[in-house]
């Protein structure tokens, strides 16, 4: 097996792990973690796909593409935790339960 | 027998799909986030592996690193690793409380499970051998004014997005700033400086800012480029804040400035272009070059002071 294939089904693998926690999961902190999973497994789909050229090297845009992801990533990451800090704050709760539950 | 190469992917996809998988499911906060940055961690091998060592620079840097950071500080913040008693976290189950969960989880891990195998299978069945647009970049890399096909791509060939990019960073500063205005950032560190960390910092920064200089200019013809050179400045000047440095006051207020230095720095080298009769970011023909580094080294110093205004506390937060 190739690395191409291999890393675009663990891509694949970790997309829809995330995809899972994120619903699966009430802790806001887990949902985030979840979403950055997601986005690793795009990348990694992403990057392996542009491997497939005929010459020597892999094809620079698609790695454009994610070096500008992670950059997002980072910053979205950033602001999704000042939220979860707020929500917390106002109601004593990492969590978005309506009926309060623990 | 399988090559060692083969071998060592094959482990490496493991370990990455494993990590993810024990960082999501942990009960206990503190053990995920640390999970996940390992995972960050090898995520960049896995990009070294793939020949993209530009993603590779960035991902170590700001995918491990930075990221970690703010998800340890938050966790320093919701303060539930320090609540008496409280021990490790109790991570609930959004299923719980609904009397079928069994039959709830099941059916999501039933479609995420579904879901992978038609996009594997998709995967594998259309995986041909392309083209890309590789020859379209290795035919223009010589009017690009740099030789690095990736920084020719986002400084030259798709600067709009770059431009963009920048902006969506500057834009997420705006929000964080103003969702935090409320809460008042302690004035000063809450003890004593730990002295082994104040003279790891004093050591440490200084070749940060030179690796980060070396970044910005090598990623012209090499792996690198403002935005790996900002996320390493940037975390140098998280560093100087956890070691207690404290900027004085007149940089304090030239710190807003530098924000937003790099997007106004494009902007008005988009207008300027176009108003000269050249399209969007097109740079005049033999000076590519010059006008790249210039944004270049812009958009790096305004990434660093970005990702570092990011990182709220500058006390060390997360574990007691």
């Amino acid at each position: 097996m190739s690395a191409t294939i291999l890393f675009s089904l663990t891509g694949i693998a970790l997309f829809f792990i995330g995809l899972f926690h994120l619903i699966a999961r009430e802790h806001l902190l887990k949902k985030i973690l979840a979403a950055n999973v997601m986005g690793s497994g795009v990348f990694l789909v992403l990057v392996s796909l542009a491997r497939r050229t005929d010459g020597p090297y892999p094809d620079p845009v698609p790695h454009a593409l994610v070096l500008t992801g992670i950059v997002v990533t980072v910053s979205a990451t950033a602001l999704a935790l000042t939220l979860l800090r707020r929500i917390h704050k106002e109601t004593g709760e990492p969590t978005l339960s309506e009926d309060g539950r623990e | 027998m399988m090559p060692l190469s083969t071998l060592f992917d094959a482990l490496l996809a493991a370990l990455l799909v494993a990590l993810a998988w024990g960082a999501l499911s942990s009960r206990d906060l503190f053990r995920s986030i640390v999970l996940f940055m390992i995972f960050g961690i090898l995520s960049a091998m896995a990009w070294a592996r793939l020949d993209a060592p530009d993603i590779a620079l960035a991902e170590a840097a700001i995918g491990a690193g930075l990221t970690g950071i703010l998800l340890l500080d938050t966790l320093g913040a919701l303060g539930e690793r320090n609540r008496p008693g409280a021990g490790p976290v109790r991570e609930t189950d959004a299923f719980a409380g609904w009397g079928r969960w069994l039959t709830l989880r099941n059916a999501v891990l039933g479609a995420s499970v579904f879901g992978a195998g038609v996009a594997a299978a998709a995967a594998a069945s259309g995986l041909t051998d392309g083209e890309g647009l590789a020859a379209a970049v290795a035919e223009s890399i010589g009017e690009a004014g740099v030789s690095n096909p990736v920084t020719a791509v986002l400084l030259n060939f798709r600067g709009y997005d770059t431009l963009l990019e920048v902006g969506v960073m500057l834009l997420a500063v705006i929000g964080v700033l103003s969702l935090r205005a409320t809460a008042k950032a302690p004035a000063s560190p809450a003890g004593p400086l730990d002295p082994q960390l104040s003279a790891y910092g004093r050591l440490m920064a200084p070749v940060m800012v030179l690796v980060a200089g070396y970044l910005l200019y090598a990623g012209a013809h090499a792996p690198g480029g403002a935005f790996q050179a900002g996320a390493v400045l940037g975390g140098a000047l998280v560093l100087l804040g956890l070691c207690g440095f404290t900027p004085p006051g007149r940089l304090q207020a030239a710190n807003r400035g530098l924000l937003v230095l790099g997007f106004c720095v494009f902007l008005l080298a988009a207008v300027a272009l176009t108003a000269a009769g050249y399209s969007l970011l097109e740079y005049p023909a033999g000076r590519a070059g010059l006008w790249i580094f210039w944004i270049e080294a812009a958009l790096g110093l305004s990434t660093a002071f970005l990702l570092a205004e990011l990182v709220s506390s500058r006390v060390p937060g997360g574990r007691p």
